[in-house]
């Protein structure tokens, strides 16, 4: 009977998990749209957990709490009339470590962005990408640990993004570009693969399996094997 | 402030249960309301008996039964016959019959992105979403269809009557409306209510408050709609 009672509550603890890691992900959302990066941060973030990771999609590898600040807080663009971003959250696969330490999760993302120009109207763009990413419980929630953007596609709202990979907008920074008053990465991209007419597309990021404990997994972070 | 530690097993079960019931009510919205079935979406998922229900939009806020009755229900179907008497000018083979209604729209919202929080009491729940769609309307000047991109997110409340969760407070918050090929940027304008563009007169709102601002150029990013946070009982929270 006492085995029944913890079996029940082990699977209503992966329930309510599950329900809290999608929320996370709603959270990040809305806070990164609201331009609130250094509030997510600190709110959302295992920024007390040894190995956090953050990699944005053509950026590189940022370890730390301080890098990984560097990098999304202070690399932020500007909150200025004219800047509009929304990534939304779908399809996810999440699955739950046994023993409830980790967690791993997998998500497809259709966006938009809206950039302010130096000279001229803010240009409006689709902006797809995929996140795969490894969960850790700090203090009793549930906080990004391995957090990997990967860019599906950017294109100008009025062309394709198959164009746009023959033909990059002249006004793109170049690929691993920092933007102004971002800290450096702390090691080369480990995966990402923008559309491109000639490249066929990589199975990533892999959808999580169910699993133990993470030492049986890998981490998104990760060079992929 | 809730704290879950607090709660039973069997609380902790029904609020993962109702987090699910929750998810299917507001998807069960996007169904009905993308098929111009407003009416009917009052009738099967909206609350009866619960006082003051809410439905807003950028511009402001219908008030009560009978206000949201006629603007978000009777008037979806007016305008559906409206706009099947304008699209028969370019298509006269088009009989006139109510099976007709809706014809040449094509109305999505999806449901993505979604920050659900059931009350520690059970009694209400409080979600938000990203709504990535597109809408097909019949449209001056030339009544012909026109396909557009919009994007919105919704605030709503959820209370429970007669033990099923029911839609009382919808907050729709539209970030842009704009033609398909051209860029927010550069157009974009409030989203519509229901099936086509507005050939019949269409009511103001109880209380006219601009809620929320479409996309311009010299808009800064709106922290809107608040997000739910744990709470323990409706009066601990605030009302979309």
């Amino acid at each position: 009977m006492a085995q029944d009672q913890d079996d029940f509550d082990r699977r209503l603890r992966r329930l309510e998990d599950i329900h809290e890691i999608n929320n996370l992900m709603g959270m990040h959302e809305y806070l990164h749209a609201a331009g609130r990066n250094g509030e997510e941060f600190e709110k959302l973030f295992a920024k007390d957990a040894p190995g956090l990771t953050f990699e944005p999609e053509d950026w590189g590898v940022f370890e730390g709490a301080e890098t990984v600040k560097g990098c999304y807080v202070d690399g932020a663009p500007p909150e200025v009339p004219g800047l509009m971003t929304e990534h939304a959250a779908t399809t996810p696969v999440i699955e739950i470590a046994e023993d409830g330490l980790t967690a791993k999760g997998v998500w497809i993302s259709p966006g938009h962005e809206t950039f302010p120009m130096p000279d001229g109207p803010p240009i409006a763009h689709w902006s797809w990408g995929r996140y795969g990413i490894d969960f850790v419980k700090e203090g009793g929630a549930w906080k990004f640990w391995h957090f990997h953007i990967y860019t599906t596609f950017r294109t100008p709202y009025h062309q394709s993004w198959v164009e746009s990979s023959i033909d990059r907008p002249p006004y793109f920074p170049e690929p691993g570009q920092l933007m102004e008053g971002m800290t450096p990465p702390s090691r080369p991209v480990t995966f990402n693969q923008p559309y491109h007419v000639d490249t066929a597309q990589q199975p990533a990021p892999a959808p999580p399996v169910p699993y133990r404990t993470f030492d049986e997994t890998w981490s998104y972070t990760d060079q992929p094997t | 402030m809730s704290d879950n530690a607090e709660l039973t097993t069997e609380q902790k079960l029904q609020k993962v249960l109702d987090i699910h019931e929750v998810q299917n009510v507001m998807s069960r919205h996007a169904y009905y309301h993308g098929l111009g079935k407003n009416a009917e979406e009052l009738e099967a998922i909206w609350v009866k008996e619960t006082p003051e229900p809410t439905f807003a939009q950028n511009q402001g806020y219908f008030v009560g039964y009978e206000s949201i009755n006629y603007y978000y229900g009777e008037l979806c179907r007016k305008m559906q016959r409206a706009n099947l008497d304008l699209l028969r000018k370019n298509y006269p083979e088009l009989d006139e019959s109510d099976d007709n209604l809706g014809v040449g729209t094509l109305i999505m919202h999806p449901l993505t992105t979604s920050i659900i929080e059931i009350a520690d009491d059970g009694k209400t729940a409080k979600g938000m979403w990203y709504s990535p769609g597109q809408v097909t309307e019949i449209m001056p000047p030339d009544h012909k269809p026109i396909a557009h991109w919009i994007w919105e997110k919704y605030g709503v409340d959820f209370i429970r009557e007669n033990g099923l969760w029911k839609i009382w407070h919808m907050h729709v918050y539209t970030d842009f409306f704009t033609p398909v090929g051209e860029s927010w940027a550069d157009l974009t304008a409030d989203a519509p209510m229901g099936v086509g563009g507005p050939p019949v007169e269409m009511p103001r709102p109880d209380i006219e408050e601009e809620t929320y601002k479409v996309y311009s150029h010299t808009q800064l990013p709106q922290d809107l709609p608040r997000m739910p946070e744990p709470y323990r009982t409706f009066s601990e929270t605030f009302s979309y």
